[in-house]
């Protein structure tokens, strides 16, 4: 418990963890928090600029929308969306790929981490190998073009036949950002086994017999959760922006659904009319990201201080 | 091989045989030039790795190049030409080899789509703006990176620690493509002081030397500079960050050590013992950073460049990967990796100037 109370006493850690939590909440409970639909186009109140009163019939609504008035407090876009409800909405999406995309790289870092630093000899110098190659391949550029595949209609077709309740766009995002971001952790894993293994403990349970598979998982795996939990969280801030990169380029999450991403790049042509479509989803984009980062900077000043000079 | 004869065992100073031939020769070569070479032998496989990657998930794609790349004018007899020329009516693995052989004679084919120009010289014109954009973003980086960490390191817990320590957190935050957006917004469509986008000046040269009436400065700067200097200032914030957060905590630990303490009690200025004694020893880390950065900058500018429409590789390849123009992408994905390997074995280098006790090799 002596490191929850080091924790909540570390101030970025702190400060890190309530942007956190509100951005977990609002992804949580957007579609109580919206005032408007996301998706529907109010006629009649394009590109108003934000603080603009509005007053409308059931008919001016897309969908059975009722007569209501109320404040666009963000502001429309050019198409009579209420911005402030696709930002709210757009935090969903944020999260949900960060969050997926992150377990993805934890799930293949820690796997060949410990396979390459445990087993060592011939399987850990391919595993190795298989790492430098993903490194040294442009990230953005591998996620584009998994993306650019993932994004063709066929592919799209079959990935909604498996569940309509994701959108084809995200399951691409789940797997690109997933596939290429699990190199950092890999080597810091396979770093941490190679010193674990040659220590007493690890001796001990062998020689009351335990197998490699319980030494893996009882005895290291528990054991690198420090250094995996610290370079987690920074790796969920780096996949937030990079979703948000991609979707800016038209490649992940496709308008009218909201993104903050998507939502730059439709507004990025009206920057000079409609300043507010493009300020504020990038306001919240980076205040969230900021968030992570500030909570991985103080996870890691109380796990695992070494990893400064790794992760900087 | 013609080679000198090697010198007879009985030469050898140590007594040990002294080995003929190519290994001979490897032997007498200094131990840093075998390290290089060594080095740059072990970039290969990774190089391989890369492209087969590439190639793989290419493949695997359910479209078809031809079919988008002729749209409405598709037609069944000059498609299967085009296929049997590009060699897509192959089995992959025969494709794949193909692709490796013509890259072993630096042969990287042409483009699909932009009426067959040699991709070689494509990328390689594009890879230089991409290249100028990250030097000037990169050395913006290291002189206000280094100077805050300095700064901050100079006095730990202060105000102005603290106010640089939560910019340079959130300078790794800010997604850059935002940053981007906004400093147009205001620089160049609100105060109208720098140009939204585009690399070079638009107009007239030789009008603009008359106009600049023969002032260097004033030309360079009309036609160039000032385009340089909001994308290079966008990219140059994360590493900026980065570089500030690493020299602080990296001075901060050196600070600590004993022969700083010697240095302060001999009677020299804290100054002089924080920017020669300090920093010379808190170079190490850092040197890593500015090489990671400056590799993963140079591979991963795309967003910037299209933000600021910048004719570099990074926009390049986003465009080939929409227009399924696959030499362009796969020529430069390897492209990419090859500049990777060799700015990390630069870095590598660089220790051992830095650091006499580090020796490679």
């Amino acid at each position: 418990m002596g490191t929850l109370k080091e924790l909540m006493r570390n101030r970025s850690a702190a400060v890190g963890l309530v942007i956190v939590a509100v951005a977990v909440f609002v992804a949580l409970t957007c579609q109580w928090l919206a005032p408007l639909d996301p998706v529907d186009q109010y006629r009649g109140y394009a590109s108003e600029a934000p603080g603009t009163q509005f007053e409308m019939t059931a008919a001016m609504a897309d969908t059975g929308g009722n007569a209501r008035s109320g404040t666009f407090w963000l502001g429309t876009d050019i198409n009579g969306r209420d911005i402030l409800s696709r930002v709210l909405y757009g935090a969903r999406v944020s999260l949900l790929v960060g969050l997926v995309a992150t377990l993805l790289n934890v799930l293949i870092g820690l796997t060949i981490g410990i396979l390459a630093g445990y087993y060592g000899r011939w399987l850990d110098a391919v595993l190795m190998r298989l790492t430098d190659t993903f490194f040294a391949f442009p990230g953005m550029l591998l996620a584009i073009i998994i993306l650019a595949t993932l994004n063709q209609p066929a592919v799209r077709e079959a990935l909604t036949s498996v569940t309509s309740r994701i959108d084809p766009g995200m399951w691409g995002l789940f797997i690109a950002l997933g596939l290429t971001g699990w190199t950092g952790i890999a080597r810091v894993i396979r770093g941490q086994v190679l010193a674990m293994k040659e220590q007493e403990f690890i001796e001990a349970a062998r020689a009351v017999g335990c197998g490699h598979a319980r030494i893996i998982l009882v005895h290291l795996v528990p054991n690198c959760l420090a250094p995996l939990i610290v370079l987690a969280t920074m790796q969920v801030a780096y996949n937030i922006l990079s979703e948000a990169g991609l979707s800016f380029l038209g490649l992940g999450i496709q308008p009218p659904d909201a993104s903050w991403g998507g939502m730059l790049s439709e507004g990025r042509p009206y920057m000079e009319t409609a300043w507010w479509w493009g300020v504020f989803p990038g306001l919240a984009l980076a205040f969230t990201v900021l968030g992570f980062n500030l909570f991985g900077d103080g996870l890691r000043d109380v796990l695992d201080p070494r990893l400064k000079t790794r992760t900087s | 091989m013609n080679e000198p004869p090697a010198s007879p065992p009985e030469d050898s100073p140590s007594g040990r045989p002294v080995a003929r031939g190519l290994a001979g020769l490897w032997l007498r070569l200094p131990s840093l030039m075998r390290y290089v070479i060594l080095r740059l032998l072990a970039a290969i496989p990774v190089l391989i790795g890369v492209t087969f990657i590439c190639f793989s998930i290419l493949m695997a794609a359910p479209g078809d190049p031809v079919r988008i790349v002729m749209g409405q004018h598709y037609d069944e007899g000059i498609a299967a030409g085009l296929r049997e020329q590009w060699g897509l009516d192959r089995p992959f693995i025969v494709q794949y080899g193909m692709f490796l052989g013509r890259v072993s004679t630096g042969d990287l084919g042409q483009s699909y789509v932009k009426g067959g120009l040699d991709v070689a010289p494509y990328i390689g014109a594009r890879f230089i703006n991409t290249l100028l954009l990250t030097l000037a973003a990169m050395a913006i980086a290291i002189v206000v990176g280094m100077v805050a960490g300095i700064v901050s390191a100079a006095r730990p817990r202060s105000f102005s620690d603290y106010a640089m320590m939560l910019l340079a957190v959130a300078g790794i935050s800010i997604p850059v493509f935002w940053l981007g957006l906004m400093l147009q917004l205001v620089f160049a469509s609100k105060l109208g002081w720098l140009p939204v986008s585009d690399m070079t000046y638009s107009g007239n040269l030789s009008v603009l030397w008359q106009q600049v009436n023969g002032n260097y400065f004033a030309y360079w700067w009309q036609a160039t500079g000032r385009h340089f200097l909001l994308p290079s200032v966008t990219l140059s914030v994360v590493p900026m960050a980065i570089i500030a957060r690493l020299t602080r905590s990296s001075m901060l630990e050196v600070m600590n050590l004993d022969y700083i303490r010697t240095a302060r009690a001999k009677g020299l200025s804290y100054r002089r013992v924080v920017l020669v004694h300090g920093l010379r020893n808190a170079l190490i880390p850092i040197v890593t950073v500015i090489g990671n950065n400056f590799a993963i900058l140079l591979t991963g500018a795309v967003l910037t460049e299209t933000v600021f429409a910048w004719p570099g590789l990074g926009r390049a390849m986003v465009q080939a990967i929409n227009q399924y123009d696959y030499p362009i992408v796969l020529g430069g994905v390897m492209l990419m990796a090859a500049v990777f390997v060799l700015v990390n074995l630069l870095v590598d280098l660089t220790y051992s100037i830095i650091d006499p006790r580090v020796r490679v090799g």
